[in-house]
């Protein structure tokens, strides 16, 4: 446990005093990308025996730093010094390294096999204890039990398939197989632990991860959640830019301040919202709709504008759109497009009607990727003849070569498959698709996600075209700066209901973070 | 990392790779250009070169009318049957009943013939509507209860399998056929045996069917991403369902045409048509359309096979040479259109 009163607030520093103590030292990290500085001035220092939250916005550097303490990635310059080990040569740090050192990662998404027992997927990583060849069972549960029990965790039964568990156990689990092959005391990473997590979990993980905390190791806990902040760390860092800019006691630093610290203050307003005129003329209106994780809520549409969707994954953003776009059913409402009450049951009903569904996972969700450039433009709706009998393979070829121009995909040919595009580009024809079709209502979910900043202000200009001819857009985005750019309006969702509607001046970064993980209902 | 720091992690390195593309265009694109061609004609010029080869080394058995007919007619049923297992493999579903439905259309067809006496015309209609009512089974059972195609038609093919051999005793059906149909099947028509203006036709139709129509172009789309189909308002199990009847269709047309080209309605020959049929599927993805199975690949496999087969008989190799071909083929065509779609793929 760390000693309250020999706490620093070292705004990246580490002081005389901190450098014995510390279990992983980090300072003046650096990392370029060709086009981008991903970190420049990184500093953190981490205690045995404390949980350090790691925070700041999509792009701040954490995945970057985490990547270079794992040794997937090589820093630039910068120094790095884990306890026992010594200073590390950052040119030559490998992923061997990190783990001989006891650093160990635990990621959102666990890759335990389900339907094999906890204690088994702990001998698969670490080897089946064996006589004459053959898996000693009996073993194999002492061993998980022990693991368990060094980290004080009760209540997993190790013969129990992993299946069987809840979310925070899984977690759980994966913290334990992390650390049992550690004597020393572990350096435990974890990224965005309580992501997937239903909030009754959440509880159930801290709990644990104190106890884990308080059997020696060393925790850093990645999050966007600033509320598990004040609730489990113990010292947090901030990430902006790349660069550390603060390092403090969890006592010593309030939630506006933590705020503050993450989105920095001097924003830059946009000069683009001119929505003033927009919200007379109303295209969508969505009364009392319930579907999946959204609602009962209601809201409006007009023509021309752009609405952002702001809120944490399981707040509903998803549930709103794929309800609207006629794939996922609807528990209870009403939506009126143009003044109808319309209600596709299909996405090709949805589609006939207007409206255009841009899913979050362009891999999963988007793309054909084996099928031409070609192929996956013209995917939406098809030009035919002779009755819809036969495609106008020709008009296909210079509709995509026209779309390609006006949205600067740059491809060597338009028969090339679409998996050979860079990720930018892949997005812009997955707006293009739809863009082609001129619909009506646009519903775009994380549309900039892993896209490069030069194709992330095409695809504005895209939306802000589509808006400007009549469209209307909702822009579901994790990315606050993207919505404060792009929207005349931010819906934030909370737990499926809208909780604010800022607009104008009051619609700023900040103000975003705060209402999306604040769970306070705006006045 | 899981893709939290948008920016930093995935969109970052891409403009590394635009950079890259921009700065060697030319070498970078006729490095492409050649290998596109490769992939799409390579295999045809090894066609021809096995043809030329055979014809040089044996120009009085290989190269003859006789023999060059032979091997056409008989490989009529089979390009059907491999058009057959191409059709729900696009939509990425492996069908295993291809072989059965064979089967089964051509005993259907004969015990009309032979035990009711019915007219040829009668006789395939119904064969045709028993075989493509089993795809329409199948494809409801893959489509609406989700089961996975290649358990539903594994466990079709071995359903019918039995069901084939209690109806018929295992005996085969060889008195009664239509004459019309045997004439059919071992005639020739300006040179050309009359089958191939039966299949030919058929497979244009069909290669027209999945390339050139909105049905095609879907079920192509539902093959290569199924989310991503629905979500531009393809209905993916109407697609695939047709996908299932059409597959059916075909193969009970090859199964009429067995039965033309032995003289017989056997209960036995139905599953051996299986394995070559699958081979000459998955070989088409590795001609003309790289990494796509295609109808003009499957032929061109079918006869890259046939010919081969023949033309190592001819020289004297033991018949089991056969079996051993389709067999090596299929893995190496597997592994072909593996490299090329990966080599594709490269910026």
């Amino acid at each position: 446990m760390i000693d309250p009163d020999r706490e620093t607030q070292s705004n990246g520093r580490i002081d005389e005093e901190d450098k014995r103590r510390v279990a992983l030292a980090v300072s003046g990290l650096s990392k370029a990308y060709p086009g981008t500085v991903a970190l420049g001035g990184a500093h953190l220092a981490v205690r045995p025996g404390e949980i350090h939250a790691l925070v700041g916005q999509n792009g701040s550097g954490k995945s970057t730093l985490i990547k270079i303490l794992a040794g997937v990635e090589s820093a630039d310059g910068g120094r790095l010094t884990i306890a026992g080990m010594g200073e590390q040569d950052i040119g030559r740090y490998s992923p061997a390294q990190a783990h001989r050192a006891g650093l160990r990662f635990v990621h959102q998404q666990t890759d335990l096999l389900a339907d094999l027992s906890v204690s088994e997927n702990i001998a698969v990583v670490h080897g089946y204890p064996q006589r004459f060849g053959i898996v000693r069972w009996s073993q194999v549960r002492e061993i998980a039990a022990g693991a368990f029990a060094s980290l004080n965790l009760k209540g997993i039964d190790p013969a129990a398939p992993v299946r069987a568990l809840r979310p925070a156990e899984r977690t759980m689990v994966a913290v334990a197989r992390a650390v049992s092959d550690t004597a020393e005391r572990a350096i435990l990473v974890l990224d965005e632990p309580t992501a997937s997590l239903p909030p009754e979990d959440v509880a159930v993980l801290f709990e644990a991860l104190r106890r884990v905390r308080d059997s020696g190791h060393a925790i850093i806990f990645v999050t966007h959640r600033l509320g598990e902040v004040f609730e489990i760390a113990d010292r947090v860092t901030v990430l902006r830019d790349g660069a550390t800019v603060s390092t403090a006691h969890i006592t010593q630093i309030d939630y506006d301040a933590l705020v503050a610290a993450i989105v920095g203050r001097a924003l830059e307003r946009s000069a683009n919202r001119t929505a003033a005129e927009a919200g007379i003329d109303i295209l969508l209106d969505v009364r009392c709709l319930q579907a999946g994780a959204f609602g009962p809520a209601s809201f409006r549409l007009a023509r021309g504008e752009i609405v952002g969707l702001a809120g944490l994954t399981g707040s509903g953003r998803t549930s709103l759109l794929r309800a609207l776009f006629g794939d996922l059913e609807r528990a209870g409402g009403k939506v009126l497009l143009d003044g109808q009450p319309v209600a596709p049951r299909s996405t090709r009903a949805a589609r006939d009607l207007g409206f255009a569904y841009l899913a979050a996972d362009r891999a999963s969700h988007g793309l054909f990727p084996q099928e031409s450039i070609t192929d996956n433009l013209v995917a939406a709706r098809w030009s035919t003849r002779l009755l819809g009998m036969l495609l106008r393979g020709a008009e296909h070829r210079s509709q995509a070569s026209a779309l390609t121009g006006t949205l600067g995909v740059r491809a060597p040919s338009l028969t090339a498959p679409v998996a050979s595009l860079s990720g930018g580009n892949q997005q812009k024809c997955m707006m293009g698709r739809w863009l082609r079709i001129t619909p009506r209502v646009l519903l775009l979910d994380e549309p900039t996600q892993g896209v490069d900043i030069g194709a992330r202000r095409d695809i504005y200009q895209l939306m802000r075209n589509a808006a400007s001819t009549g469209s209307a857009a909702l822009v579901a985005s994790s990315d606050l700066e993207e919505l404060t750019l792009i929207c005349h309006r931010v819906l934030v969702l909370s737990g499926g209901s809208i909780t604010a509607d800022l607009s104008g001046p009051e619609l700023t970064e900040p103000r975003l973070a705060e209402l999306c993980v604040a769970h306070r209902p705006a006045a | 990392m899981t893709g939290t720091d948008g920016t930093s992690d995935s969109g970052t390195p891409r403009p590394t790779a635009d950079a890259a593309a921009a700065a060697i265009p030319a070498r970078g694109q006729r490095v492409r250009a050649s290998v596109r061609i490769v992939q799409r004609f390579g295999f045809f010029t090894l066609f021809v070169l096995l043809f030329a080869w055979f014809a040089i080394r044996l120009p009085d058995t290989f190269l003859t009318s006789l023999n060059l007919r032979n091997v056409v007619a008989n490989q009529a049923v089979l390009v059907l049957v491999a058009a057959a297992a191409i059709v729900p493999l696009i939509g990425n579903n492996l069908d295993l009943s291809v072989g059965a439905i064979l089967g089964l259309s051509g005993v259907v067809a004969g015990t009309a013939m032979s035990d009711y006496g019915w007219p040829l015309a009668v006789a395939v209609m119904v064969a045709l509507a028993v075989g493509t009512g089993v795809g329409l089974i199948n494809g409801l059972l893959v489509t609406k209860a989700g089961v996975n195609a290649i358990i539903v038609t594994l466990g079709m093919a071995a359903v019918l399998g039995g069901l084939i051999d209690w109806y018929t005793d295992g005996q085969s059906i060889t008195i009664g056929l239509s004459r019309t149909l045997l004439r059919f099947g071992s005639g020739s028509w300006l040179g050309i045996p009359k089958m191939v203006y039966l299949w030919l036709p058929l497979l244009v139709l069909a290669w027209v069917l999945l390339s050139h129509t909105p049905y095609g172009r879907a079920l192509h789309a539902v093959g290569s991403n199924r989310d991503a189909a629905r979500l531009v308002g393809i209905n993916v199990d109407r697609t695939v369902l047709f996908s299932f009847v059409l597959s059916a269709g075909l193969a009970s047309v090859a199964g009429v045409l067995d039965v033309a080209r032995t003289n017989v309605a056997s209960p036995i020959s139905g599953p051996n048509f299986l394995l070559p049929a699958l081979s000459a599927a998955f070989l088409s993805a590795s001609a003309f359309k790289p990494g796509v199975y295609n109808i003009p690949g499957s032929v061109l496999a079918v006869f890259f096979i046939a010919i081969s087969v023949n033309g190592l008989a001819l020289s004297g190799v033991e018949p089991w040479i056969n079996q051993v071909f389709n067999g090596a083929a299929l893995v190496v065509a597997a592994t072909v259109s593996v490299v090329l779609g990966r080599l594709r793929l490269l910026k």
